[in-house]
């Protein structure tokens, strides 16, 4: 089965203290792992050394093959182009419509040929089911529909690993699920997907590996 | 690609304050620039108008006196010359003291001179003490004057007041990179969470600072092109109702003042703007919030 994330020795420090130690971690392509743990327990923080904004000193591992020991501050752009990132407060750009967003990005991650980048703005929104509010300035939306253009955004250039940070932590139980289920076929259209996440509903609703990040641990938490 | 949304009522309120504040800055230094060259010319205007006389021998040839004049007027130090007869240095003598001192002596008792005036580089010190050697040479000379006292005094002032203009002008300078740095960095603060979100769906620097540097250049060409629409209105002003201002008769070196004033502006909108940017790139993103 194809590797995307073998983190095989890491330890993640915060202003010099140790949050998270003798990490190890795989995820396999078109899998779909959560990790749940306490506020403060070092899941956001493991989430951004996978998209390389921590760079841990003593790590060794890859993500989508990019080697994170050796990975140079010219290569976090490529790097994450092969992810898709999703944030609890979806981090979208309020001055413009979602077509405008979803464009900025495509545009910013390099693409140029107006047909393919117009095509692809289509293909994610109907992935989303967005397909009719293209045009709409984000603040009119829904949360729900807002994490669904971030989800949207994720998915332009068709990352083979989606990392997910708390993606429900502002929606209600419904859109929550409604969320969840986008990325649960995501995962099943064989990418993988790293969720952080302490919505326990969730979990039972949606079941999968999950790992605990608990006494500056990364455990596997076996399924009731 | 514009960083921010061109069509964004908050992002075109942002640009159009930091091209004022631009403008209003380089509005100020153009104002020492004017200044500036003013005094630098009002300084070469007394300079150039302190004569050194030549008194002429009584025997010498008219022939031989306008000879010696012509080859004045040809020396690289010389702007011009004026030849003063004895009868001429008379009539002024007696307009000044108010009294026929010719009637009175029964004899004119003046000599005839030359008025030679200096190009104001020559009208220094030394360079006038090796003007008077070189004047005295020629036998039709009786004697060369000029008032050393003034020449020292005004060569002091003018050093005076060149000091204290380039002090000023470098505080100005200095000022208006802060002010102008405040309010690029300020506009770009506005805009951090758009660099982060370049850099989350995988922009590279170069790519996120190159529309900034655009915009910077912008903001600097537009501020110096209103800051020198606003000294051309300030210009033709004095133009009109004080002809004698030296700068507004100096149209080569207004241009080169509104050169300097819009290159000088683009420069420092785009290098606080890199530099800003560049800071955000690298930034702790929990220090964004």
């Amino acid at each position: 089965m194809n590797t995307i994330v073998d983190i095989t020795q890491a330890e993640i420090k915060q202003n010099a203290i140790s949050v998270l130690h003798d990490i190890q971690l795989k995820v396999f392509a078109g899998e779909l792992l959560y990790l749940v743990g306490k506020t403060g327990s070092g899941k956001s923080s493991l989430l951004k050394t996978l998209y390389a904004e921590i760079k841990p000193k003593n790590i060794q591992g890859s993500v989508v093959d990019f080697d994170l020991q050796k990975l140079k501050t010219s290569e976090i752009p490529f790097l994450r182009r092969k992810l898709g990132i999703v944030f609890q407060d979806f981090q979208l750009l309020y001055d413009r419509s979602v077509y405008d967003n979803l464009l900025f990005a495509l545009k910013a991650s390099g693409w140029k040929d107006k047909k393919k980048i117009q095509q692809r703005i289509l293909d994610v929104l109907n992935e989303v089911k967005l397909e009719e509010k293209g045009y709409v300035m984000p603040h009119r939306l829904s949360g729900g529909e807002q994490q669904r253009v971030a989800i949207a955004r994720a998915l332009l250039n068709d990352p083979e690993l989606i990392l997910a940070d708390e993606p429900t932590g502002n929606l209600d139980p419904q859109t929550s699920e409604e969320i969840m289920r986008i990325l649960f076929d995501i995962c099943n259209a064989g990418k993988s997907v790293i969720i952080a996440t302490h919505d326990l509903e969730i979990l039972k609703k949606f079941p999968s590996r999950t790992l605990r990040c608990e006494n500056g641990k990364l455990i596997e938490q076996v399924a009731p | 690609m514009s960083q921010a949304n061109p069509k964004s009522k908050s992002n075109r309120t942002s640009f159009v304050s930091v091209v004022i504040s631009v403008s209003l800055v380089l509005f100020l230094l153009g104002l020492l620039g004017v200044f500036m060259i003013t005094s630098q010319k009002l300084s070469e205007y007394v300079k150039e108008n302190i004569a050194i006389s030549i008194f002429i021998n009584e025997d010498a040839p008219s022939a031989e006196v306008m000879h010696y004049k012509k080859s004045l007027d040809a020396k690289e130090f010389v702007r011009k010359t004026t030849f003063i007869d004895k009868d001429k240095a008379a009539e002024v003598l007696t307009e000044d003291l108010g009294e026929d001192f010719v009637g009175f002596l029964g004899y004119n008792p003046l000599h005839a001179s030359i008025d030679v005036y200096l190009n104001a580089d020559y009208l220094e010190a030394d360079s006038v003490a090796q003007i008077e050697q070189e004047l005295a040479l020629s036998e039709i000379v009786k004697e060369v004057y000029y008032q050393k006292d003034l020449i020292a005094l005004v060569n002091q002032n003018v050093q005076k007041i060149s000091f204290f203009i380039i002090g000023f002008a470098v505080l100005l300078a200095l000022i208006s990179m802060v002010l102008i740095n405040n309010n690029v960095r300020l506009s770009i603060y506005a805009k951090r969470m758009i660099i982060r979100t370049m850099q989350l769906v995988g922009a590279t620097p170069g790519f996120i600072t190159r529309p900034f540097l655009m915009n910077g250049l912008l903001q600097g060409l537009l501020g110096g092109v209103f800051a020198c629409l606003l000294l051309s209105i300030l210009l033709y002003y004095f133009a009109v109702n004080y002809t004698d201002l030296f700068v507004a008769k100096d149209l080569d070196m207004v241009v080169l003042l509104y050169v300097a004033l819009i290159l000088f502006g683009m420069f420092l909108c785009a290098i606080t703007s890199f530099f800003a940017v560049r800071n955000y790139i690298k930034i702790n993103p929990d220090k964004l919030y």
